[in-house]
């Protein structure tokens, strides 16, 4: 599927946005350019006084995500398009790769797909991910030092999980 | 053999399974979900919330409902009506709002009329005969709160609710406040919580997520902890979990037995008397997927009535958000307290009048919005229509959860049973237990909507007086999943009732639905208070069918 199918099939728009999130964290490959173009997307994404994916260990969270058999693989298929279409976007306005961008450059592209449905669908997804990972119990491996919660002076509920969910 | 055998464990379930083993019958429980006790439970978002711990997946076990797309064309969809399965059903994830119906309720087609395009109909009981099992409910299941006398205030055999009230977030009395002056009469919303250490139960531990969540300590008064963990202690209950109950066997009379499906092995059990308390929609389902020679349409279905007239609770909600910066500093601080409670509710226009003419009214619930972080931060995501990120972002998480609250209200009014609103099922669609699949049709009134604005119009003025800005409301004819009802309406006439007024199939000499399913309408208010209330008098129906 490329993003012009993409924005012709409606229906999956529905998919997204829903039961994305699941598992504890695995080891991926951290030099694989899908999760170092991931990185970047999220330090353009995220405010300086906001918890970095480090603190959160979001990268690791959605490496989880996209290799957990309780995930559909529509849904892991479109998260990953969504980088390809990422660096097709940029090559389209700069004729480069994302990651070879400057800081300007890169915020306008993602201005730019902002104004598409699967733009708006990949960025609200991504941010899912994030604030699964800033609000989750750090059992779950996210949330280092519970550095989420401390940034909007978060109280979770109690009692709180001691071990993964048995659905996650 | 069983005295009684029961499917389900919730509301509908729980209480004649209490009543009849503490009677000294044998009572066996089938239940889908699993089994969990109340040290199982955790306030775990990722896995409760984002990941729905306690529905099924929908690739496993999907519903269908009719639908036209933008062209006009008819097909189906799947949605998920899963509300709990788990022992103790979907009680446990009550949010515990008690009201009792009121006394016109019980007869809406003699007090208001008919309605056009509604199967509007008094039920064969009336509120006189269900009180004593309301305030049996109070006393044994549990609700805490407060009589405050208003106009609508129904008859009460005990003066006050036997547990006190929750504690209450200074919100409360603001509301108290913006009600006096509108000269509305607010009043504390009775729960079906407990406050204080009670009924061999610990008291509410204020975690700040009550709804949607299983009670942590016990002190929310769901079906297992309430009831079916103090029979279990009587050697007459046997509770059997993640069993599916998938088929009815019965002849031209009687149900013969039950068929059910554990551990991937197709088992069967036998008993006296069948209860079905399946919730709603699957009650009927299971009535229609248990056709034989006697019942070609399904169990009890020989008039065609089964799934007929489904209700919802009609209205929806609103909400508004209350900025610390616009409060005086004595008040600043006391709104972002978590973990206590709202409860607040109007029931002023239960019924009202417009142009002479009479309505039936409802019932207004206020809250905090619901505490999950992730769909509060994803709230912040937008200014408008637009993602923002970077600073925007940061500065609307902020403003959302250090310097603000959403104040909520949620509308309750009569969805009115109509031709175009029932279950059935769909024999091209198949669970992962191989069983036809709940095929659902909505064709909600109009008046559904015109009531619920009528309310949610003087919710919104209490809002406006509180403060609160950027208000929106959304009054819908979208049927909740969790406020379902009807299916196997009771009435004395066998062609357009399933079940007589005891809720036993016409029928069906030992067949008896003690869910939901029964309400021909379902009043304006939230059903669980009256599913336990008439479970307790099905209870007693039940004993004297076995005594004779």
């Amino acid at each position: 599927m490329n993003r012009r199918t993409f924005m012709r099939s409606a229906g999956v728009i529905t998919l997204l946005g829903t039961n994305l999130s699941a598992g504890y964290i695995i080891d991926f490959d951290k030099n694989d350019s899908f999760y170092t173009t991931l990185e970047l997307l999220f330090s353009d994404l995220l405010a300086a006084d906001m918890p970095s994916v480090k603190q959160l260990n979001t990268i690791a969270y959605i490496a989880t995500v996209l290799n957990s058999k309780k995930v559909k693989e529509n849904e892991k298929d479109f998260y990953k398009n969504g980088i390809k279409w990422l660096n097709e976007d940029s090559k389209e306005l700069y004729n480069k790769l994302y990651s070879n961008l400057n800081s300007d450059q890169r915020q306008n592209v993602l201005k730019h797909i902002n104004t598409y449905s699967w733009g708006d669908s990949f960025l609200y997804n991504s941010f899912i991910y994030y604030f699964e990972s800033m609000f989750s119990d750090p059992v779950y491996g996210v949330n280092i030092d519970e550095s989420g919660w401390k940034y909007l002076n978060y109280t979770p509920g109690y009692p709180r999980p001691n071990k993964v969910g048995e659905n996650v | 053999m069983y005295d009684v055998a029961i499917v389900g464990s919730g509301a509908g379930a729980a209480p004649i399974a209490y009543e009849l083993s503490n009677a000294g019958y044998k009572v066996v429980v089938l239940e889908k979900g699993k089994h969990y006790n109340t040290e199982d439970f955790n306030k775990d978002e990722l896995s409760v919330a984002r990941n729905n711990l306690f529905t099924p997946s929908l690739d496993d076990e999907y519903h269908l409902v009719n639908d036209i797309d933008k062209d006009g064309k008819a097909y189906k969809r799947k949605q998920s009506f899963w509300n709990g399965s788990l022992v103790g059903g979907s009680s446990n994830l009550m949010s515990g709002y008690f009201h009792r119906m009121k006394p016109n309720d019980f007869k809406l087609k003699s007090v208001y009329g008919e309605i056009k395009g509604a199967n509007v109909v008094d039920w064969p009981i009336s509120y006189d005969d269900l009180e004593p099992y309301y305030d049996k409910v109070e006393k044994v299941v549990g609700v805490s709160g407060r009589v405050v006398d208003h106009k609508f205030q129904e008859k009460r055999s005990s003066k006050d609710f036997p547990f006190e009230p929750l504690a209450e977030q200074a919100i409360s009395s603001w509301i108290d406040d913006a009600c006096k002056k509108l000269n509305f009469t607010s009043m504390p919303t009775p729960r079906a919580v407990l406050a204080l250490p009670a009924l061999q139960r610990n008291s509410c531990s204020y975690s700040n997520f009550c709804g949607s969540y299983a009670c942590a300590t016990g002190a929310k008064s769901h079906a297992k902890v309430a009831l079916l963990d103090k029979a279990l202690k009587n050697g007459n209950l046997t509770i059997i979990s993640e069993a599916f109950v998938y088929k009815i066997d019965s002849s031209k009379t009687d149900v013969t037995s039950l068929k059910y499906i554990k551990n991937s092995k197709e088992q069967e059990i036998k008993a006296k008397i069948y209860v079905v308390a399946a919730q709603a929609i699957e009650s009927s389902r299971l009535l229609l997927n248990s056709k034989n020679s006697f019942f070609p349409y399904g169990l009890a279905n020989n008039n065609k009535q089964v799934g007929k007239n489904l209700i919802f609770s009609a209205g929806g909600s609103g909400e508004g958000r209350l900025y610390k910066k616009d409060l005086p500093k004595s008040k600043q601080d006391e709104l972002l307290v978590r973990g206590l409670f709202v409860n607040r509710s109007l029931q002023d226009w239960y019924e009202y009048f417009e142009y002479g003419k009479a309505y039936k009214g409802g019932t207004i619930d206020f809250l905090f919005e619901h505490q999950n972080p992730v769909p509060r931060a994803l709230e912040a995501l937008y200014n408008g229509n637009d993602i923002v990120w970077g600073k925007e972002l940061s500065k609307n998480l902020k403003t959302s959860f250090l310097e603000s609250k959403v104040i909520t209200f949620e509308v309750f009014n009569d969805w009115l049973p109509t031709d175009g609103t029932f279950v059935n099922v769909d024999d091209t669609h198949k669970d992962k237990f191989e069983q036809s699949v709940a095929l659902l049709s909505f064709d909600p009134h109009k008046q559904d909507i015109k009531v619920g604005k009528h309310l949610a119009q003087k919710a919104e003025q209490v809002l406006r007086e509180l403060g609160c800005k950027e208000m929106s409301t959304g009054i819908s004819s979208a049927p909740p999943p969790n406020l379902v009802a009807g299916g196997c309406r009771f009435g004395e006439d066998k062609k357009t009732s399933v079940l007589d007024k005891n809720c036993k199939a016409h029928e069906l000499n030992n067949l008896y639905v003690s869910d939901a399913s029964f309400m021909p309408t379902g009043g304006s208010v939230p059903y669980t208070w009256t599913i336990y209330a008439n479970s307790f008098r099905v209870a007693d129906m039940i004993k004297e069918h076995l005594q004779s």
